[in-house]
């Protein structure tokens, strides 16, 4: 267990490439973190500094109360799981997992103990006489997940484990994770592009782009508050849509639509009058039966729902609803819809504008059904 | 309770065996492929060195003392191999592969000797290589057995 403070860290590159810009975070014992974000954004570079694998260029790294910025990995005790799982392919499962402990060279008694423990946990006993090549990506992954446990390391660092799992594996194995992280109760940090990897395994996420963090917070505080249109984009799949909307009156709209604030966003929207913001609307809080005439160009039926990808006033804003049951809509069919829920951003910052995003329990209905005012 | 503790480390040691290989006893037979390949490069030496006749063993069987020496060298990498695994016949293997060295001793060397074609420094030195090879591979093969026998046991 281990308790983890990164003050004001950047990386700068020897090419004046700057990968991380002034990352804080307080990490608690025992939490699950995961860092998302796309490709490039600085996630990978970040644990590598933590796990002392890329020099922090300025700032700290705080472990128990300990600056560890300038300690060497060896010394650092964490133990990480790389995406290529790292196994040597001449040892055997046992052999790898006793690898770490042999070299330390712990009482070879000790180290078969640890050993077997951590196989169990894992569900890798019947397979420790086994070579890597005998066993499936899941296993490797499982195996190279083992040769961190035995070590009892203050903290596990997971960089992307899941990426070279076909789908089905990727799900069953992410479930291994989130029970091992329950039974050891260890602290995580777990780098990952995909966001449905962090939302189910995270205590908390920190969603990064080119090098800034965009928002540390629960998943259910991202996926609902998100602080940007960043954030708000990157989290939840099928991507929220986005549309300019003009604030007059009390209504927000533009040339296709208009929809009546509830008095909750009027009042966060009272700087903006007149002016032009975005408003975020996710594919799932897109009804059936409103006033906004959604024009269909592709029904995607997902089993209980359905994506009907379309689009709004003649093929000028696109947008994607994710539509509860089996619909069978054709290419230009025209469906009324209504926004059940609706973020709203700084056209220029592109930050959330603030208490704008109500749930519908806070907006008692005034924002579902009929609100909206087809232009 | 220092017995029990004993005894519990023990079974530990055992129960480690099913999932590592026997290095000792693969140790020692590596040793013993080493000083078979120390007599041997050394063995012919003192025909063409020190006496400069370099006819005496053309009179000798030297074609099946080649060939003997590559067999030797090939079965004692199997049952290295075989060892590494606890395989008793393999262990057997290896104590008759062990009697084979020792009769070499009274085959070339002595034979060299007799004729007055090895020196005695050379000699003792060759038959130190083939008593360590046979050395190495009793020890390989009782530890083999032994351990072989406890893992099976348990």
């Amino acid at each position: 267990m281990a308790h983890l403070r990164l003050k004001n860290v950047d990386k700068i590159y020897d090419n004046n490439v700057q990968a991380v810009f002034d990352f804080n975070i307080d990490i608690k014992d025992g939490e699950f973190i995961v860092l998302v974000g796309p490709s490039g954004c600085g996630k990978s570079t970040t644990l590598r500094m933590i796990a002392g694998l890329e020099d922090i260029t300025k700032g700290n790294l705080i472990l128990d109360d300990k600056d560890i910025t300038k300690t060497p990995p060896k010394d650092r005790d964490m133990a990480m799981v790389f995406q290529n799982y790292a196994l040597y392919g001449h040892m055997t499962v046992y052999e790898n997992m006793a690898f770490s402990l042999t070299m330390r060279k712990e009482n070879p008694n000790v180290i078969h103990k640890k050993v077997l423990a951590a196989a169990e946990i894992l569900n890798l006993t019947d397979q420790l006489n086994k070579k890597p090549s005998q066993l499936s990506g899941g296993q490797r992954q499982r195996v190279a997940m083992g040769r961190s446990i035995v070590r009892s390391p203050k903290l596990f660092l997971f960089d992307e484990p899941l990426s070279n799992l076909d789908a089905k594996l990727r799900g069953s194995t992410r479930r291994e994770i989130l029970l091992l992280h329950k039974r050891l109760g260890a602290t995580m940090i777990y780098v990952t592009h995909d966001q449905t990897e962090a939302l189910t395994l995270a205590d908390r996420i920190v969603c990064m782009s080119m090098g800034h963090v965009q928002q540390i917070g629960t998943p259910l505080e991202l996926y609902d508050s998100p602080a940007n249109i960043f954030v708000a984009s990157f989290i939840g799949l099928p991507p929220m849509n986005f549309f300019d909307v003009k604030i007059e009156n009390g209504m927000a709209g533009n040339e296709f639509f208009y929809v009546q604030l509830s008095p909750e966003e009027a009042v966060a929207l009272a700087p903006y009058e007149g002016k032009t913001v975005v408003m975020g609307v996710r594919p799932e809080d897109i009804e059936e039966g409103g006033n906004v005439n959604l024009t269909v160009s592709v029904n995607e039926n997902l089993g209980m729902n359905t994506l009907v990808h379309g689009h709004l006033g003649g093929d000028k804003l696109r947008m994607v609803a994710k539509i509860k049951n089996w619909c069978q809509y054709k290419p230009g069919d025209v469906v009324p819809v209504y926004f059940k829920r609706r973020h709203f951003f700084d056209k220029d910052t592109t930050n959330a504008i603030r208490n704008a995003s109500i749930t519908p329990a806070e907006t008692e209905g005034s924002a579902i059904g009929g609100n909206e005012v087809q232009a | 309770m220092r017995e029990e503790t004993m005894n519990d480390e023990n079974l530990v040691r055992i129960d480690r065996m099913r999932y590592t290989k026997n290095k000792l006893s693969s140790t020692m037979a590596y040793i013993a492929i080493i000083a078979d390949v120390l007599y041997f490069i050394n063995v012919y030496q003192s025909d063409v060195k020190y006496l400069n006749t370099g006819d005496f063993y053309y009179h000798i069987i030297i074609g099946a003392s080649v060939i003997c020496n590559l067999l030797f060298l090939l079965a004692t990498f199997l049952c290295e191999e075989g060892v590494k695994n606890y395989k008793d016949v393999y262990a057997w293997g290896m104590l008759g592969l062990a009697v084979v060295q020792i009769v070499r001793i009274f085959i070339l060397p002595a034979k060299a000797v007799a004729a007055g074609v090895m020196p005695s420094g050379q000699h003792v030195y060759l038959v130190a290589m083939l008593i360590l090879s046979a050395a190495s591979l009793v020890v390989g093969a009782i530890v083999s057995i032994i351990r072989g026998r406890e893992l099976s046991i348990y």
